[in-house]
């Protein structure tokens, strides 16, 4: 371990799925096969209130998923062979109280555990707890200035200056410990956010993370947040700009690949659920975030808070579900919100099953964060 | 409902810390954005079921936010938790500590916030306890592991072959019309076509096969694909079959039903299928890969008026809820959008049903009574926040 990420190694667009064969093919033989991730939230409460923010188009009955739950959750994943859990989805996971002992416990049986966060509550001693437990912990931030932060964001000034204090404690930590952990900065980019652009990816240059990512803003299948596609091309320039102030150990990268889609999908339907699903903060198991909301009653599995998770995995109703979106009944192309988590997945699997490219063990060392495809 | 009324305002002395518990457990179920416990300096604070861990995320949320001291009465029921000596030794990792017993609960004062070492933080956290893992469930257990998938009998398929092909109508299909003409043979069957030159969609299907069975498949895939765009066809007309000639609700396999893994013959209809667009490409330069044919519901239902429409769904709604055990009026028809999204309005009378089941049940029902383009979905159920910044205006 030299403590520092192979960028090299790290995809940031783009998917691990072809490093997972052997479940590939057990799903091509309809074979029940557990998720290789899953993202979820302890909550779906957060202490922001970001502009673009896709939590607010996701509501659900809540419920309240407390250690107990969490842990026996953990427990049924590494036991059917989930092998990665990021805890992302549609809340800020750092305010459940369990969101500790989440965190080591799933390390302690095994799995890759992972962190989006705004990392406003990630103190230094908070940091030096988790960080030895984690694969990769990503802060999203999406303006590199005080002023625009507290706007885009939705919260005080002041944090922003919170939050890049934690960020330089987590990588002090990183560096002291020689943790493999891998720090990413975020930028939900919205064309409205242009200006903050490059003031973030000099401010990455200081902070010292390992990566700065930009990314897309998702939408739902009626445009409810209003992300105008069309006018991503204007910031290509800036973008590329960004990412030339990569180094060597400090990486800026956009995904491209989402992005220059433009929200379209060359897929109609969606194969990559049962290898990623999602969960959200009130505990709703469902193929996709954007299927939380009440809306997508027909999509929801169950919830963990009322059902064990391989019980769940086990049932009818998850392949029932699962299936449906395999099925002919479904097309992603108009049912569904844009540039989803699953999408590339789904976008690589589609074309295997079309015959139009044979996905195959790749050759050579395979990447990091495996478990997160 | 906040208990935040309850707690103790900024200046105030003292913070009642099982009313501030209380309010951030309840705000993490009521409250969507811009959550934070309600105290300045405590806007880092994550409770714990453990005392300990709780007082130390609270000391550490205000010393990193800059508060000087803090100090919390502890109630009745959660002063006995940690002794007068384990809540001095915590704090003193803090700054300088007193603690006051007041009947059975205590005041708990930590003054000279951040004046103290944190060199080593992690040294001051009391170890936390993970609970060990949950007895397993019997009936989990019964289930446990992946099923395999196993070989799938074609009967099933025949019988539903043979139903198909006794109600077909003849002369569908036949080829001998206008469009490029083409032929893919593969394990000794083969598929012709024509193809309309400008929308690239199949305008006559014909078939041989040395046997029965392949012979009375084919001739489905042929009136199936029928009408379709080659590329639909070539990507999901096997998909498409399978679902067609599928004999129950039953799924064939236990996990992803995909149509060679269910029986070679269906792998056989991907091989022509892929082959005749294959060949397609070769004969006319059509290099289009992105499929985007989506079935429109039938031209009887877009003739319908909104009214029309909503009143041939309230009469299927009508013969389809009692079947679920609720009356006709336990949903109804909110809004159709674009054609095809029915919004249903649901009753309480579901609440005590399996509604993700029924629904997805209701919505075959629907799309067998009325159009099998159809899809529904419930009403959606909005957040509580005042914050909501949608594209569109909302009325409250």
């Amino acid at each position: 371990m030299t403590g520092m990420t192979d960028h090299t190694q790290l995809i940031l667009d783009g998917t691990k799925i072809p490093w997972h064969m052997e479940r590939v093919e057990a799903w091509q033989r309809g074979e029940r096969i557990a998720p290789i991730t899953i993202d979820m939230a302890l909550t779906r409460a957060c202490n922001y209130a970001c502009e673009y923010c896709y939590a607010m188009l996701q509501e659900n009955d809540r419920k309240v998923i407390t250690r107990d739950v969490i842990l026996r959750f953990l427990d049924d994943c590494a036991e059917i062979g989930v092998k990665g859990i990021s805890f992302v989805s549609d809340g800020e996971s750092t305010l459940s109280p369990a969101f500790v002992d989440a965190i080591k416990h799933g390390h302690s049986l095994g799995l890759s555990m992972a962190v989006g966060t705004n990392g406003l509550a990630i103190t230094r001693m908070k940091a030096e707890e988790i960080l030895p437990h984690l694969t990769y912990l990503r802060i999203n931030i999406s303006a590199g200035e005080r002023k625009r932060y507290s706007e885009i964001m939705g919260v005080r000034e002041e944090w922003f200056d919170r939050v890049c204090q934690n960020v330089k404690d987590m990588v002090a930590i990183k560096q002291r410990d020689k943790l493999p952990v891998t720090l990413g900065l975020q930028m939900v980019v919205m064309p409205s956010y242009e200006d903050q652009i490059l003031p973030l990816a000099q401010l990455g240059k200081e902070l010292r993370p390992d990566y700065l990512v930009l990314k897309h803003c998702s939408d739902n299948e009626d445009g409810d947040l209003g992300v105008e596609y069309d006018k991503y091309e204007a910031l290509y320039e800036k973008l590329r700009r960004a990412e030339a102030l990569s180094d060597e150990s400090y990486r800026v990268a956009v995904k491209w690949s989402k992005i220059e889609a433009k929200g379209q999908r060359s897929y109609q339907r969606c194969y990559g659920a049962p290898f990623m699903i999602q969960i959200s903060g009130s505990g709703l198991v469902a193929p996709c975030g954007m299927l939380f909301n009440e809306r997508y009653k027909k999509f929801h599995i169950g919830n963990i808070c009322e059902t064990g998770f391989k019980e769940m995995w086990s049932s009818d109703r998850y392949w029932e579900v699962m299936n449906y979106l395999a099925g002919p009944s479904f097309n992603a192309q108009v049912m569904c919100g844009s540039l989803c988590l699953q999408h590339k997945v789904n976008e690589t699997l589609d074309a295997h099953v079309k015959g139009l490219v044979q996905l195959r063990n790749p050759k050579g060392a395979p990447p990091e964060h495996l478990a997160f495809i | 409902m906040s208990n935040a009324a309850a707690l103790v305002p900024l200046d105030a002395e003292v913070i009642d810390y099982d009313a501030l518990y209380a309010d951030y457990s309840q705000s993490l179920v009521d409250t969507l954005r811009g959550f934070s416990a309600k105290v300045k300096g405590l806007e880092l604070w994550v409770p714990d079921e453990n005392l300990a861990v709780s007082l130390r995320n609270l000391l550490d949320s205000a010393a990193s936010l800059g508060r000087a001291s803090i100090c919390l009465q502890l109630g009745d029921e959660t002063a006995p938790q940690l002794s007068e000596t384990e809540l001095t030794e915590l704090g003193q990792a803090f700054g300088q500590v007193r603690v006051e017993r007041r009947g059975a609960a205590l005041l708990f004062e930590v003054t000279g916030l951040g004046a103290a070492s944190l060199a080593s933080p992690a040294a001051a956290a009391p170890e936390r306890k993970v609970l060990p893992a949950l007895e397993r469930q019997a009936a989990a257990d019964a289930s446990a592991g992946p099923a395999r998938a196993v070989a799938v009998s074609f009967d099933a398929y025949e019988r539903r072959l043979r139903q198909l092909a006794a109600v077909a109508e003849p002369g569908k299909g036949e080829l001998g019309g206008p469009g490029v003409a083409l032929s893919f043979s593969h394990d000794g069957c083969t598929l012709e076509l024509a193809i309309s030159d400008r929308e690239h969609v199949i305008v006559g299907a014909e078939c041989e096969a040395p046997d029965q069975v392949r012979q009375l498949l084919l001739a489905e895939l042929c009136r199936l694909v029928t009408g379709l765009p080659l590329l639909e066809a070539a990507y999901h007309g096997a998909l498409r079959l399978e679902h067609r000639l599928r004999p129950t609700a039953s799924r064939p396999l236990s996990g992803i039903v995909l149509p060679r893994a269910v029986h070679p013959h269906f792998a056989l209809v991907e091989e022509l299928l892929r082959g005749a667009l294959a060949s397609y490409r070769g004969l006319s330069g059509f290099d289009v890969t992105r499929g985007q044919y989506d079935d429109r519901p039938r031209p009887d239902w877009l003739a319908a008026s909104l009214d029309q429409q909503k009143q041939r769904l309230e009469a299927a709604l009508a013969q389809v809820l009692p079947s679920f055990g609720l009356e006709a009026n336990d949903a109804s028809v909110v809004s159709i959008r674009y054609d095809v999204r029915v919004e249903l309005g649901l009753s309480e009378a579901w609440k005590k049903l399996d509604q993700p089941r029924l629904v997805m049940a209701l919505e075959r029902e629907l799309q067998a009574r009325v159009d099998p383009r159809l899809e529904v979905y419930v009403q959606e159920l909005k957040d509580k926040n005042q914050l909501r910044r949608l594209a569109l205006v909302e009325t409250p």
